[in-house]
């Protein structure tokens, strides 16, 4: 695939169409990121993509861009609402996995001596761990809420308050949600996983800002150096996961009832008008539902641990929603494509939206400087939070990337951790972790993943965001 | 699940877990799948036959079927909290599945899950005969 590889520029390189390719594959990438990308197949999965009926410009790969199931994680594309399909291998099977990002008043100084305080404060209040299950048992017609109201149920129940739906993609309720497209498996997953971290690389993390890059656009965010910050990175949980795998059994049958050619079966989808795609879109909504509400409870009750933990009112921590994206998800949005404006499809699998400034759809106060991007990193070494160009709306769809991507395999990992006491080597760097199991922290060691700064600066240097801070971890709660 | 000719190894990539199976029938295969499966997410753990589930399942063929199969003993541990230890297929032709599987509820003093499967995918996923006449079959899982 190298050989096949042309240079844009130093931050994009294609993948010229061959064989039954409708577009060409770019990725956007520094050269010294290629071989890792192309040594995971994951250009070749981003290649595959590019078969797929309706899709539109390109099939694009961000820089965290690696190997996923028939959509490589990192991958973009958008397709035409007529002649165009949906497949939920191009959402995840964790719909709606997202990040939020939370600013509090406080300062580096307030919370340093209390930090192992904090992280077990938040610890005991957000459950987590694998197969993590919440104190919330729902009933049918309250789950049923739940998937159409996403995070405005939440509130509505008394977990935050309106303001912080200002801050959400879609103000944290997806239209067009419908619980009756959601199977009984999978609601039966979500029922008791609401208000759960769930495992793996979702967490917890107290921060502070470490640098500033543009103080402007920093201070219209409401964030400063040494002040402290909140992400949270969770999912859809068990109710996704099963809507993701409902929905591939349904469209494996699509893919033969509508003679669609596929590379792999795991790009199975269905034209977006015909049944088989609206029910998942109906479907999807609702997990993504699901999700918006799960972070909006978790941020309830962190909140509440911080308070606790610190003995300050909520007027005194004044935390705040900076913004919240989702990074597996698929939306009907409207693009200037060749010149016109149309409404289409966009897939974004491990990628973000990034929409650029004066969009219709973001928070009045951020309309000049564009959308908050949230990529965070390992647990050891920092995130980033960037903004939305009108380069990403002209040539990503409006779409930057969502992490860093895993360097290596869990039990690679293990071993490089065994006999290490992780969590003394992080508290030497200043990092309280805690996990429901030590195996989590050593799946997770910040050397599993890649360096997030050289993600950001391919994005960052291709013009699709612009860096505004860095945040660096103080304490973290692994799932 | 004492069959002794079947073999399972655990294949590991870089973000996600697979597991590589080989037997000398289809309902070894299938129960080795289970097997391989339960040792991801609950490494040496001693799993008591307590109670039963009766499970009738489908697929289009062989590698759909196998996916669903794993997909309700994953559901049978996220929703019941069930990890299987024996299997007993009464019937199992390339699209239909009667199982019994056998097994107990999570202990906490005794189990230890380890690891959340998402989902049982499609991706390389292989369910074929040999041509020394044995069962072979690899399957990714997102975790």
């Amino acid at each position: 695939m190298q050989e096949d590889l042309k240079k844009i520029h130093d931050f994009l390189f294609e993948i010229p169409p061959s064989g039954k390719m409708r577009v060409p594959a770019r990725i956007y990438a520094s050269e010294r990121m290629l071989p890792d990308i192309l040594r995971d197949h994951a250009a070749e999965q981003a290649a595959n993509v590019a078969w797929l009926p309706g899709i539109l410009g390109y099939s694009f790969a961000m820089p965290d861009i690696h190997w996923g199931y028939g959509f490589p994680i990192g991958g973009v594309a958008a397709f035409d609402l007529e002649e165009g399909v949906i497949s939920p291998g191009g959402v995840g099977y964790d719909i709606n996995c997202g990040v939020r990002l939370l600013r509090t008043d406080l300062q580096r100084r307030d919370v340093e001596p209390h930090l192992q305080k904090i992280v077990d404060a938040v610890f005991r209040a957000v459950p987590s761990g694998v197969g993590s299950t919440g104190a919330l048992k729902l009933s049918n017609q309250q789950e049923n809420r739940v998937l159409q109201s996403g995070a405005r149920w939440a509130v509505e129940q008394g977990y935050g308050t309106v303001a912080d739906l200002d801050k959400i993609e879609e103000n944290g309720t997806m239209a067009g949600a419908e619980p009756d497209r959601v199977s009984s498996h999978a609601r039966e997953r979500g029922r008791a996983q609401l208000g759960t971290l769930g495992s793996g690389n979702h967490f917890i993390e107290v921060g502070v800002v470490q640098e500033v890059y543009d103080p402007v656009v920093a201070r219209v965010l409401g964030l400063e150096k040494d002040q402290v910050t909140v992400i949270v990175h969770t999912g859809s949980r068990g109710l996704g996961h099963q809507v993701c795998d409902d929905s591939i059994k349904t469209m494996l049958r699509a893919v033969q009832k509508y003679g669609i050619d596929l590379p792999d079966r795991q790009l199975c989808c269905a034209p977006i008008q015909s049944e088989e795609g609206q029910n998942y879109l109906a479907a999807m909504a609702a997990a993504v539902n699901f999700a918006f509400a799960n972070r909006q409870m978790i941020t309830h009750w962190t909140r509440e641990a911080l308070q606790k933990a610190l003995g300050i009112s909520p007027q005194t921590i004044n935390m705040q929603v900076v913004y919240e994206v989702a990074h597996n998800i698929a939306k009907i949005e409207t693009h200037e494509y060749q010149g016109q404006r149309r409404r289409v499809c966009v897939h974004r699998k491990g990628a973000t939206r990034s929409f650029g400034p004066h969009h219709p759809d973001l928070p009045s106060d951020y309309a000049e400087i564009g959308q908050p991007v949230l990529i965070p990193g390992d647990m050891g070494r920092y995130s980033y939070v960037l903004v939305g160009t009108e380069n990403s709306m002209s040539e990503t769809f409006g779409s930057a990337c969502h992490g860093a991507g895993r360097v290596m395999s869990r039990t690679q990992a293990i071993k490089s951790a065994r006999g290490r006491s992780l969590q003394r080597e992080l508290a030497e760097r200043g990092i309280i972790v805690r996990a429901s199991s030590h195996e989590t922290i050593a799946e997770e060691i910040p050397e599993a993943y890649k360096d997030v700064a050289g993600v950001v600066d391919a994005m960052t240097g291709a013009g699709i965001a612009r860096k505004v801070v860095k945040l660096r971890p103080l304490g973290v709660i692994k799932g | 699940m004492s069959d002794p000719s079947i073999h399972f190894e655990i294949l590991d990539h870089t973000a996600d877990i697979g597991i590589l199976v080989r037997a000398k029938t289809l309902e070894g295969l299938f129960d080795g799948a289970a097997q391989a499966m339960m040792q991801i997410l609950c490494p040496h753990c001693q799993i008591t036959a307590r109670e039963n589930h009766l499970l009738h399942l489908f697929g289009e063929d062989r590698q759909e079927l196998m996916v669903n199969w794993l997909s309700e003993l994953n559901f049978l541990l996220q929703t019941r909290q069930f990890l299987t230890a024996r299997v007993e297929i009464s019937l199992l032709t390339d699209q239909e599945m009667r199982v019994q599987v056998s097994g107990e509820r999570v202990n906490p003093m005794s189990h230890v899950i380890r690891t959340e499967i998402k989902a049982v995918t499609y991706h390389r996923i292989q369910v074929h005969q040999e041509a020394d006449g044995g069962w072979r079959s690899q399957i990714y899982f997102d975790v």
